[in-house]
């Protein structure tokens, strides 16, 4: 897999920033952009995958290890303490890029339902894990994600003992978190499997979930065509050693959809997963490589991927990095919004999560992604309406006075960069022109400090966040 | 003169709006869809089959058309309604760039248009045109954006983003975001960040950016062109995300529909004005069923080579609007028309050095369609004397007064709603002609028998007044706005005389709060509706 090497036929240069921080992380802002030009592409991912990991964990809650007691005691409903977690959710997106970029990507991978766990400290402890297994190991990931009380919550597993097996999360720990359904294994694997994940079923008023080694079943179980009294590490040893192909290509093709394209491809896809087995599944060297390669950067990967609601409020908010009113609940809008639009953070629609792409755009949704993008632009409107100019300015310049450049410079800024079609960019330029009679463009009379700047540039935004291509990255 | 005093809070029932709109999930309406689904919280309802209230409601109403056309840039009314009654002062002040009197046209001994604007003199011969003089407002501002936000907005304030057109139609259609009629209520072709059609919840006009854009959707049905896309997965992805706009904005299928459902006229020329009204005029003809539209002419800021230019778009206006006419006459549908000119400000009264004008103030609004039954001027035309210190002369004509009076008298509002659309100033009704009679609509006043009816919130309920004058049969249901049955309030026989009934359809219990509508039928034949809120 070829890195990408910047030379004067294929530089490194704005479109290919913007597309890896818009997929790496949430946004293009212009100061990180002007920075990141100035280092190597390489030296940029190695410093966004340093910081994701020198990142510490969000700071645990009061409430982060309350049994149901405690929560029952403390008189707030639990929806009160998910609606927090949430929130929190929404400004960690804000305000980290790669690590909470892949927050969200493995909350859609080791799902879990909130409000199936129905006990916050379980989701927090959940999230907790994602922040810190995120750039980890893959072994430990899956090993120590099906112990947190809220996967053995959602799955089963609590509900898991010798006396009355449950296959639960035995099927989803194959089909869905490492192999992809009917993918190397067979019905028995997952009966025998499901008796070797016994014993997890000892709590207190739903605090921590401990071993019970009298609801562990104690027999010998066949799992993969090795016998043994195996237990819950047994399983995660057997399952890595046995089928470590089959899971590095699963996991790097799901990687591969979500960080480069719908389509996968098979080459690139078996060379990451060649990268994952000879790194003991450390997830990192993966990253770093999808990122470094010239195939990542291939003009023929860019804007195929459909924004999810995450992507689409929080990226326009960061790009923008524009002001609002403090007195809106800006982390409650993007958690109602996007649930508005099909994503609820904490609980994606399905065990097998949200699958992207299309699923996210229909007659109701699309509305709701203007809607709600307008809403974004209104607030800032509302609040400030001289940043929309600033923005231009600092965009174009002071002297600029044509209005079709100013249209592509928010443009090229706004979207990941395609071609206009130049119907489309007329009518952006006639939107952008607005109430200015046409000759104050020719004649000198307009220029960028003026007032009706502000409503231009928000007019215009307005259109572009209309637009198709909006909703790709 | 009417008091507006109904209006001082409205700024702060705006902010009451707004703080609901997350829990009423408000969908924008571009003409977009939101068939299918609103969410009411975590409650999605199923919209798609309910009666559409909305709609019921548009089709009791008449079918008259407003069509306002835009002189953007500042239309110099001296050159457009030249005065033959001051010509001196006028030609002494304009040396080159005045119409010569040999080359006018009189309407009457006082005022004529130029010759090159004679294909209107038929329209006005026809008594089909009006003019009114001196339109405006105090304290005229120069700038064509804060002006045209005035015209549109009716306020000098500019907290108010919303229009009168959109005012007018938001306290008319209640319901209109849940339940929006089958057909856009408005089209407007130009740019949208002008405010007409801006109410406070949503925009009220399917807005195209561009004549050929609005051709587009008329020929084709959709919005965005679909056909050969690039062979690649983007292209794929934008083809993907095309179609899903395409079958999201509801309108250009029946915009489409109205088009194909009409034959072309020829006799219009080439012009962006031209193809603009002869597109609403396919629409029209097409029974599109759009109350209002509104079309823009570009080019009138002249402050140079006045003559040629000016005189280019003058042709091109005069020749399409007599055009329009004599297409919708031919179909017999031209007395449901009114149109009318109008412009952000006028221009100087003095030419500068570059045979142009600067920005004026007060310029005449002309008015047009048979339904003016005869043609005159109507008020003063301000002196060309007594000007300001800029040089311009005074407004005659608050042009709130003439928004109000197409209200009143040609939409037939309910003179409820006229206030509510007009914020700003004060304004009065002016004698254009029009009029409402024995048009169907929906009215509080003018009826025999039931003049008055109104909500009335008291502190802990909300009742109905009424005044009957005669005792009738009379029955009350409440709706919700989703056009489904909540229940009946009373029927029975009502006594002549004033009455109060509690809004309730369960004795014992108010309605949740929300937003409803009342309906009463008088008789088994009249019936009055109203949005009321709860809350």
């Amino acid at each position: 897999m070829k890195e990408f090497l910047p030379s004067n036929s294929n530089p490194w240069n704005k479109e290919k920033a913007q597309l890896l921080l818009r997929r790496m992380g949430f946004c293009v802002d212009l100061n990180s952009i002007n920075r990141y030009l100035l280092m190597t592409p390489s030296d940029v991912v190695d410093e966004l995958i340093q910081e994701a990991k020198d990142l510490p964990p969000t700071e645990a809650p009061e409430w982060g290890f309350w049994d149901n007691k405690e929560f029952n005691d403390s008189g707030k409903n639990k929806g009160y303490y998910h609606t927090i977690l949430q929130k929190q959710a929404f400004t960690d997106f804000q305000n980290n890029a790669f690590r909470e970029r892949l927050v969200l990507f493995w909350s859609n991978h080791f799902v879990v339902e909130y409000l199936d766990v129905n006990q916050p400290a379980y989701l927090y402890q959940y999230y907790a894990l994602l922040q810190t297994q995120a750039l980890g190991n893959f072994k430990t990931f899956v090993h120590q994600v099906g112990l947190t009380p809220a996967m053995l919550r959602y799955l089963n597993g609590y509900d898991n003992k010798n006396s009355s097996p449950n296959e639960n999360y035995g099927r989803e720990l194959y089909e869905l978190f490492t192999l992809g359904q009917g993918n190397g294994y067979v019905q028995e694997d997952i009966t025998e499997t499901s008796r070797a994940l016994t014993g997890y079923n000892k709590t207190v008023r739903f605090g921590p979930i401990t071993f019970n080694e009298n609801t562990f079943d104690k027999g010998s179980k066949n799992i993969f065509g090795r016998t043994g009294n195996w237990g819950y590490d047994d399983v995660i040893d057997i399952l890595f050693e046995e089928k470590k192909d089959l899971i590095a290509n699963f996991i790097c093709e799901k990687l591969y959809k979500y960080f480069v394209s719908p389509t996968h491809d098979d080459a690139i896809v078996s060379s990451l997963a060649t990268t994952l087995i000879s790194n003991n599944f450390e997830l990192t060297p993966v990253y770093s490589q999808l990122f470094k390669s010239e195939h990542f950067f291939d003009v023929k990967n860019r804007n195929v991927l459909i924004k999810s609601p995450v992507d689409l409020m929080v990226g326009l908010h960061k790009t923008l990095g524009f002001t609002f009113n403090d007195t809106i609940d800006l982390e409650v809008q993007f958690k109602n919004k996007c649930r508005d639009m099909g994503q609820i953070v904490f609980s994606p629609v399905d065990v097998a999560g949200w699958q992207g792409n299309h699923d996210w755009i229909n007659s109701e949704t699309l509305p709701k992604r203007w809607e709600f993008t307008d809403y974004l632009l209104i607030i800032y409107w509302k609040n400030n309406n001289n940043q929309f100019k600033k923005l231009i300015i600092s965009l174009v310049g002071e002297k600029e006075t044509n209005p079709k450049v100013i249209v592509n410079a928010l443009k090229d800024f706004m979207f990941c960069p395609y071609e206009m079609k130049e119907e489309e960019r007329l009518e952006a330029i006639a939107v952008f022109r607005g109430e200015v009679p046409e000759n104050y463009f020719e004649d000198g009379t307009w220029n960028i400090n003026d007032d009706s700047v502000p409503r231009q540039v928000y007019d215009l935004m307005r259109f572009f966040i209309t637009l198709p291509e909006f909703q790709l990255k | 003169m009417k008091k507006n005093s109904a209006n001082k809070d409205k700024g702060k029932a705006h902010d009451e709006e707004h703080a609901q709109w997350d829990r009423r999930g408000f969908l924008k309406t571009l003409g977009v869809a939101g068939a299918g689904a609103i969410s009411f919280g975590s409650n999605t309802l199923s919209v798609v089959d309910s009666q559409m209230l909305t709609t019921a409601l548009a089709e009791v109403d008449n079918d008259r058309v407003l069509v306002l056309i835009r002189l953007k840039g500042g239309n110099d009314g001296l050159n457009t309604i030249v005065p033959i009654y001051d010509f001196d002062t006028y030609a002494n002040k304009r040396p080159k760039i005045h119409i010569p009197q040999n080359s006018l046209v009189k309407l009457n001994d006082d005022f004529g248009i130029p010759d090159y604007m004679k294909k209107i003199e038929g329209l006005w011969k026809n008594g089909a045109m009006k003019v009114v003089h001196g339109v405006g407002y105090e304290n005229q501002n120069l700038s064509h954006f804060k002006s045209s936000e005035i015209w549109a907005s009716t306020s000098e304030d500019s907290s108010v983003t919303s229009g009168w057109m959109g005012r007018y139609f938001e306290e008319k259609y209640m319901d209109y975001l849940i339940n929006p009629p089958k057909n856009p209520l408005a089209i407007q072709v130009g740019n949208g960040g002008n405010l007409v059609f801006n109410g406070d919840l949503t925009t009220y006009a399917f807005s195209v950016s561009s004549p050929e854009r609005l051709k587009k959707v008329a020929e084709s049905g959709t919005i965005f062109d679909t056909s050969n896309p690039p062979d690649s997965l983007h292209g794929n992805q934008v083809s993907f995300l095309r179609e899903a706009v395409n079958s999201t904005y509801r309108y250009a299928s029946v915009i489409h529909e109205a088009y194909d459902n009409s034959k072309e006229y020829s006799g219009y020329g080439d012009s962006s004005i031209d193809l603009q009204l002869r597109l609403v005029s396919r629409f029209i003809k097409g029974g599109l069923g759009s109350k209002v539209y509104m079309v823009t002419l570009n080019g009138f800021d002249t402050h140079a080579n006045q003559p040629t230019r000016h005189e280019t778009l003058m042709i091109q206006l005069s020749n399409s609007i007599n055009t329009f006419y004599a297409d919708l006459k031919n179909h017999g549908v031209d007395d449901k028309v009114l149109s009318m000119t109008f412009s952000e400000f006028g221009r100087r009264v003095a030419e500068n050095g570059s045979s142009g004008t600067d920005h004026g103030s007060a310029a005449p609004i002309m008015l047009f369609g048979p339904c003016l039954n005869g043609n005159s001027f109507v008020g003063e035309h301000p002196s060309l004397s007594t000007l300001d210190k800029k040089g311009n002369m005074a407004t005659s004509t608050n042009f709130r007064s003439v928004y109000a009076t197409l209200l009143t008298d040609w939409l037939c509002a309910d003179p409820d709603l006229i206030s509510k659309a007009m914020i700003g100033s004060e304004y009065n009704l002016l004698g254009l002609g029009l009029g409402c009679n024995g048009e169907q609509f929906l009215k509080l006043t003018n009826d025999p028998i039931l003049p008055i009816h109104a909500v009335v919130y008291s502190k802990n309920d909300i009742d109905l007044y009424l005044n009957i004058n005669k005792s009738s049969q009379v029955e009350i249901v409440i709706y919700d706005l989703l056009g489904r049955k909540i229940g009946t309030v009373f029927k029975n026989i009502l006594t002549s005389g004033k009455h109060n009934l509690p809004l309730r359809v369960d004795p014992y219990n108010k309605l949740p709060s929300g937003q409803y509508i009342y309906k009463i039928e008088v008789d088994g034949s009249s019936t009055y509706s109203k949005a009321f809120l709860v809350k």
